[in-house]
This record gives C-alpha cells, sequence and structure tokens, in this order.
C-alpha cells in the first residue's frame, strides 16, 4: 500500500482545483442551541471568544491560492469554485463578506468562477436578504422543524427563535419567490423535541422543500456530557418507524429513507451497474484504481476550511487539533510535504483492518471522526467483515424485492455528488 | 385445491438478455456463455417479464410451463450454462431477486451541458487521453492507410512547432492524458528531439515513423530511440529486412506491419519468426482492392461471435462510447484538429483542447460513434461486436459481419 501513499504533488493538484474554500466568518452566534457543536457537550474545538475573522487574513489566502490557480490556468477551462461562509452565525459580519466577494471579483479572471453558499440561522434573514439574493447565495437554512421541534435553537435569552426565523423566512419567500425556490435549502437536527416526520412535512407542507435530516453528532462528546447527549439524541431510523403512517413517508422520502440509502449504496458499490464518468466506466489510468485505506478526503480534494483564528483545516466537521497550516500576520503557512505526511499517517493506521474489510473499496469513513484516533489500539468505525457484509446484501436484496420500482428509480433518477 | 408446483426462473446479474424480434440471446459475461433462442411463444412471454427492469430479473414459471418442450429445453441452458437459477416456489414470500445489467452512467454528456451552460465546466478536458500530431508527410506515406492507422500522409504541409508545444501544455490539465504520438518523416521535422523532450516532461511520447525514413537515418533513430518510445511502420517488408540486417538495436524499436492479405499475413508472420522480432503489433488495412480478404478473414461470423469474451464493463462501454476513438484527438500539419480523420474536422490547433473535447462530445461523431445504427441495432449480438472501426468508414459499409442481419441462432 505504499504507493498509496499521497505526497505534496496531490495536495497541489488539491489545491489548484479546489473546489470549496470555507471561511469561519465568526465564532459568535446569536442563538445558544443545546446540541451545537460548538456547545457544551462537545470537546476539540478552540474556545468561542466572538471573533471575526480578519479581511487581511482573508485575502492573503485568497492571493495564494490565485497564484497557484493563475499558474495552472489552462485555456477554456473554467472550474467552479464555491466560497462558503460558515459560523457561528456568518450574518453577523457581512462586512467581511462584501469584502471577500468584491475582492475575488476584482481579480483577474484565471479559469475559475465563484459562487457563494452559505448557512445561516436566518435570525438576521431580513436585514441581509437583498445582499444575499443579488450575489444568488445557495443558502441553507437551519431550522427544526416546527415551534416545538426548534425548542432547543433558542436566543441568549433562552426563548425559542422560531417565530422570528419563521417570520424571516417567510419573507424572504413572498419577496424573492424564484431565488427562494432556486437556492433556497433546509437543514435540520433530529432530537427529542421532533421527529423525522413532523420536520419533513412540517418544511414540506410550509414551503415546497424537502430538508435535509441529521441526527446530533455522536463525535467528540464530553465524557461528563455522555447522558445529557443521550437523552437528547433520537435515532433518525426508529424516528421514522414511529412515524403515523411510516411506508407513506419512506415512499415520499426517497433515497433520504435510509434503507432506501443503504439499497442506494449497494446499487452504487456492489452492482457493477454504476459508474460516474467516462473515465470511471474505462478505468484505464491509475488514478481511478487509487484505494488509499479509509473513505478519508485527501486533504483539499473537497474543501478548504479556514477558522476564524487562520487554522487550516480539510474540513469544518474535524476538530482543530488536525490543522494542516495557518495563516499568520505574514502570509499562509503550508507545508504542502508535512500536510501530505500528517494525512498518511493518520490514514494509515488503519491500514491493517482496511486490508480484511469488506467496504473498502466503497468506505466512507473519515478517520478523523473516530474518536480514539490517537490511540495505539484505535479501531475504525465503520468495519464490516464478510459476515456483515453478506448480511447487508441480503438485507438490500429483500428490501428491493419489497421495493422492486426503486431498482429503476435510483438508476434513472438519481444523482450522487461528493 | 390446485397443487401444481410452481417455480422462480431468475437470471444472474451478469447475463445480459437481448430480444430482437423472433431472436433472442442470453450472454453471461462471467463465464462467457451464451444462450441463442427464437423468441416466440411462450419463451418470447416469459423472455419478455425478465427483460423489464421492474421484475428484478425473475418470472414465474409453471410445471406446465416447464413440460412444454421447448421451454424446458431453453430453462436446462439457462441452468446448465449458469445464466440463471430455477427455484421452487414455495409461496414462502423469499422470492429470488437480481439486478439486471443496466448501465447508469452518471456525469455523461447531459452532465457536461447542463454545465456548460452554468458557464462551469472544468472536468470535460479529463476525457482527453491522447494527441496524435502528425507533423509533416512522408513519401513514403499512404493517404489511405492514413484513415486508417497512426501512419503519415503524402502532404507537403508542416506543423508549427510552437503550436504544437502550446497545445500539449493546455491540454495537461487532463490527468487521464497519457499519450502523445508524433508522426511523419519525423528525420526532417527540425528540431525534433528537443520538441520531443519537452513534451516527454508532460506526458509519455511515441514517435511513429516508416520504415523507409527510418533506413534514412538509423544514427538518429538509435539515439531516439534510447530515449524514447519509437514505433517503426511497415508496409514494405523488404524495408523492414533491410533495417533488421543492418543493425542489432532493435530491441528497443516497436513495429506495426500492415496487413492487407493473405500473402502479406505469411510474410509478416515469416519475418517475425527469423527475426524473433518482439513488441509486433499486425494491423489489417483496406487498400480499396483487397475486400476478399476481409470478408474471408476479418469479418467475423456466427463461431467467432459465439466465442467472444466480453465482461459485463466491455459490454457497457461497448454500449456507450467507441473503443477506438474515444479521448483521441488527430492533429494533422495543417492544423487541423480531428476526432477521427474520416469525419469533419473539430476545429483548429489554436483552439483550446478543452473547447474541442466538449465539442466532440456534444456535437460530434466519433468519440460516441457506437453500433446502434441498422443493420447492427437489429441484431441480438448488437453489443458482442467491437466498436464501428475506420474500416467500416473507408470500405463504406455500416457492418463488417457475415451474420445475414446478424440472426442466425
Amino acid at each position: 500500500m505504499e504507493n498509496l501513499k499521497i505526497s505534496s504533488k496531490d495536495i497541489a493538484y488539491n489545491l489548484v482545483h479546489l473546489p470549496q474554500l470555507v471561511f469561519e466568518v465568526t465564532d459568535a452566534c446569536n442563538l445558544r442551541c443545546k446540541y451545537c457543536g460548538y456547545a457544551d457537550l462537545y470537546e476539540g474545538y478552540d474556545k468561542r471568544e466572538n471573533l471575526k475573522f480578519p479581511f487581511h487574513k482573508a485575502k492573503l489566502l485568497i492571493d495564494y491560492l490565485h497564484v497557484l490557480w493563475q499558474e495552472n490556468e489552462c485555456g477554456g477551462v473554467v472550474e467552479p469554485v464555491s466560497i462558503g461562509f460558515y459560523g457561528g452565525e456568518p450574518l453577523l459580519n457581512v462586512p467581511f463578506i462584501e469584502e471577500v466577494i468584491a475582492y475575488l471579483e476584482g481579480l483577474p479572471p484565471v479559469g475559475k468562477k465563484f459562487h457563494y453558499n452559505m448557512t445561516t440561522n436566518a435570525m438576521l434573514l431580513d436585514k441581509y436578504m437583498d445582499f444575499l439574493v443579488e450575489k444568488e447565495f445557495r443558502l441553507l437554512i437551519s431550522l427544526d422543524g416546527d415551534k416545538e421541534g426548534q425548542g432547543y435553537r433558542v436566543d441568549a435569552a433562552g426563548r425559542n427563535s422560531f417565530d422570528r426565523v419563521f417570520a424571516n423566512i417567510c419573507l424572504l419567500r413572498d419577496r424573492y419567490p424564484e431565488y427562494f425556490d432556486k437556492f433556497v435549502m433546509f437543514n435540520s437536527v433530529l432530537h427529542n423535541k421532533n421527529s423525522v416526520e413532523s420536520i419533513f412535512h412540517f418544511i414540506k407542507n410550509t414551503f415546497g422543500k424537502e430538508p435535509s435530516i441529521s441526527p446530533l453528532n455522536n463525535s467528540g462528546i464530553r465524557k461528563d456530557k455522555v447522558e445529557e447527549f443521550q437523552r437528547t439524541y433520537r435515532n433518525y431510523a426508529q424516528s421514522i418507524r414511529e412515524a403515523t403512517n411510516c411506508e407513506a413517508l419512506k415512499t415520499e422520502m426517497f433515497i433520504k429513507e435510509p434503507g432506501t440509502k443503504l439499497l442506494l449504496d449497494y446499487i452504487y458499490n456492489e452492482s457493477g451497474n454504476v459508474y460516474y464518468t467516462f473515465n470511471h466506466l474505462l478505468n484505464s489510468s491509475k488514478h481511478l484504481s487509487y484505494s488509499p485505506p479509509t473513505g478519508t478526503c485527501t486533504p483539499f480534494s473537497k474543501k478548504m476550511f479556514v477558522t476564524v483564528k487562520g487554522r487550516i483545516l480539510q474540513c469544518e466537521r474535524i476538530n482543530h487539533e488536525f490543522a494542516l497550516g495557518y495563516i499568520s500576520d505574514k502570509g499562509v503557512e503550508l507545508d504542502w510535504d508535512k500536510a501530505a505526511q500528517q494525512h498518511n499517517g493518520y490514514v494509515f493506521r488503519y491500514e491493517r483492518q482496511c486490508r480484511s474489510c469488506a467496504h473498502r473499496k466503497a468506505c466512507s469513513q473519515c478517520v478523523y471522526q473516530i474518536d480514539d484516533i490517537q490511540e495505539e489500539t484505535t479501531k475504525c468505525n465503520s468495519y464490516c467483515s464478510d459476515k456483515q457484509a453478506e448480511q447487508m446484501n441480503t438485507y438490500c436484496m429483500a428490501y428491493l424485492d419489497r421495493h422492486p420500482e426503486l431498482y429503476r428509480r435510483i438508476l434513472k433518477e438519481v444523482v450522487v455528488r461528493g | 385445491m390446485n397443487t401444481m408446483k410452481k417455480y422462480w426462473l431468475v437470471l444472474s446479474p451478469d447475463t445480459f438478455i437481448w430480444l430482437k424480434g423472433e431472436n433472442g440471446l442470453l450472454y453471461q459475461s462471467v463465464n462467457h456463455t451464451q444462450v441463442p433462442f427464437k423468441n416466440v411463444g411462450t419463451i418470447k412471454s416469459l423472455a419478455g417479464q425478465l427483460d423489464d427492469i421492474d421484475n428484478l430479473y425473475r418470472v414465474e414459471l409453471t410445471e406446465e410451463m416447464l413440460q412444454q418442450p421447448e421451454v424446458n429445453g431453453w430453462v436446462r441452458q439457462i441452468v446448465d450454462k449458469q445464466c440463471g437459477r430455477l427455484l421452487e416456489n414455495n409461496g414462502t414470500g423469499n422470492r429470488p431477486a437480481s439486478m439486471k445489467p443496466v448501465l447508469k452512467l452518471q456525469d455523461g454528456v447531459k452532465y457536461y451541458e447542463w454545465l456548460h451552460r452554468q458557464g462551469i465546466d472544468g472536468c470535460v478536458i479529463q476525457n482527453l487521453h491522447e494527441v496524435v500530431f502528425y507533423l509533416n508527410g512522408s513519401a513514403s506515406g499512404d493517404d489511405v492507410l492514413h484513415r486508417q492507422l497512426v501512419y503519415p500522409s503524402t502532404t507537403d504541409a508542416v506543423a508549427d512547432r510552437e503550436k504544437v508545444i502550446r497545445f500539449v501544455k493546455e491540454s495537461k490539465v487532463s490527468p487521464f492524458l497519457s499519450k502523445l504520438s508524433l508522426a511523419g518523416n519525423l528525420l526532417v521535422f527540425p528540431h525534433l528531439e528537443e520538441m520531443a523532450e519537452e513534451l516527454q516532461a508532460i506526458c509519455p511520447v511515441k514517435l511513429y515513423i516508416t520504415v523507409e525514413d527510418a533506413l534514412n537515418g538509423l544514427p538518429q533513430l538509435k539515439e531516439w530511440a534510447d530515449k524514447l518510445s519509437v514505433q517503426i511502420l511497415v508496409n514494405d517488408f523488404p524495408s523492414l529486412e533491410m533495417l533488421l540486417d543492418a543493425n542489432g538495436w532493435c530491441a528497443g524499436l516497436q513495429f506495426t506491419l500492415v496487413v492487407t492479405s493473405v500473402q502479406t499475413y505469411e510474410a509478416a508472420t515469416g519475418i517475425i519468426n527469423k527475426y524473433g522480432l518482439e513488441h509486433v503489433e499486425l494491423v489489417p488495412a483496406y487498400t480499396g482492392e483487397n475486400l476478399p480478404f476481409f470478408e474471408d478473414c476479418i469479418y467475423p461470423d456466427a463461431g467467432e461471435l459465439a466465442g467472444v469474451s466480453l465482461s459485463k464493463k466491455d459490454i457497457f462501454i461497448r454500449q456507450t462510447l467507441n473503443v477506438t476513438d474515444f479521448g483521441k484527438l488527430y492533429i494533422e500539419p495543417d492544423g487541423k484538429v480531428y476526432a477521427n480523420l474520416d469525419n469533419a474536422p473539430l476545429g483548429m490547433i489554436d483552439d483550446s483542447p478543452h473547447d474541442l473535447v466538449y465539442k466532440e462530445l456534444t456535437e460530434g461523431h466519433s468519440w460516441l460513434h457506437i453500433r446502434d445504427q441498422e443493420p447492427c441495432r437489429e441484431c441480438v449480438y448488437q453489443w458482442l461486436c467491437p466498436s464501428p472501426s475506420n474500416y467500416e468508414r473507408v470500405i463504406g459499409r455500416p457492418d463488417l459481419c457475415k451474420m445475414a442481419m446478424g440472426n442466425e441462432a
């Protein structure tokens, strides 16, 4: 497996073709959500200090990338780069966002087309919606369903944020219906004050959108908060089973339903009938037979995340101790060799387990989501024996037998992107 | 109470079923066995149900059906050749199921067109795998061969070196670009070695030169062969023997021997054996006068199609793209760029490789030229045949086949 280790060349390639650059605009937030990844339940993140990302550091990073992009520009090729604004609540630092966009749009063209996205709690949406619409932001609004479901999303005084958030979303929908239709999505967290059914139907019936629903993140829980976490946590599949009309909900949710999602993964990974691209089908290059241990993304192959303190990470979902570089007042400190070595060091800890894992060719386990990654005896959360894989395959085929139309629908209607 | 036994016939997910009128064919893509059958009567009804993707490749059979000799023989062949299984339907609900081999290519041309409309289409260029540059013509070139394989023409035009280098540099953004071919009378192309080395730093380079031209510059050829991959094109076998007799360093060379008749085939194999040549490919070529040779020796017949060994993926590839042409651009010395030299040019060397690739994928007739036209699309062997080739274009026939509509089952 030695030749599967990445090198500085891979880091360079990924930076040249970076699909997404995400700024942690501020670590401040105007809500105090109980289950927030930066709140009491979790550990492993920088302390929240109400900081704002300084524009001069963002400029240093953009200039650093722009030079790389300019050096590697090829005629006619225009690659999309998504510029993400993350929080805290990003709308608490709109001047920074405006400066970044103005700066990007003033740079000489280098074969990149920028578009913008943001996850927001919508508390300040009424104030900034004109700007967001003008720049065609892909907006992901966090809303946990109806007022009761929104119960953990409270302001500093402990008041439920639902009324204000709901009013702001309705205002956006009414004032900019085309934008709302095209660019707005919803994200909801499942917990013990809502259910998949209540979230799904509330948002679909009210706004005509199907929300992404996620359970609470079960990685990085503080040891003294485990009980509290367990009380708040609600299992996604169990919540669907408890729905008033479970089968109708499953049909409506299609691939958002866990059983159908499992079948989707099975069809994509095991049937031998699905290929992503012509090159994948031809499989003529070593690039596609590349199968390193675990499903961890190589740094910057999908995104770069920069914290409000200037730490450079490969994703916002991983612990800050795994930073690959940082932005100082003088410039970007990112050692490509060191970043590659760090990645190889963590990923190859699981090499032996991967060799005998039945999911090794379709793994989606990020090593940075394994809590005991620093321990010598660390074990992969997603290890799958041949027997378990066989059981899973049997389950998928039995599920397909009960819903035979799903094979055709998945082949025709589904698109999976990383 | 009806106690008649019932069965499930379920095909393997590696088995293809093709139904064309009264002809049917099952092809098992792991053990490469075939079950040709007449698609009539009860079998037609059963095969039609198997072919419906929503039936999960299974069909219910009654004992009465199985007692019909045609059905019984058909099912027995399916089971014996491991194209499928016959299981008793005991009514417990444990029905067998299988996923019919249907390709889902997620990001095909429609996706590229969608990206293009958004003004973002960076991934299209990744479909560029090889560029063939004809740098000039040659007195030993052949304009008919030039349309069938990598072989110099007789043109007087000479490529612009700077434009070649620029084109390659613009192409390197494709991580799948794996070969650059330089063809022509390379011995007279100015600063060839310098250019080839510059290109080699970007992508592996291969030189193509006729044996007649090679004989005019053996010392130079040896120098190139020490650094680069060199393919000698042979349409004149005495010249090849001269080359082989003249030096003892041919180990690094590779050879294309053009075969146009049974006699030239025998001559070619005689030389291969006499000199112990390695790295040789024999390539049949149409001369305009040797159609009988093609009909006798090249056109596939039922026996050859029955012996085909293709995997499921091989079949998917043939259903999707042209195996010979896909990913390749040919650039003539006058700067015209082609996806296939028998089709109209896509553009000029001054255009961006990205734009040329996009144009070929969305408007072209080469890379995605598959065997989906008459008469092949009415034939059950449609996807067991090779992709449409230059021979068909040069000969002017839509197929090179002895199958008389292909259905000899």
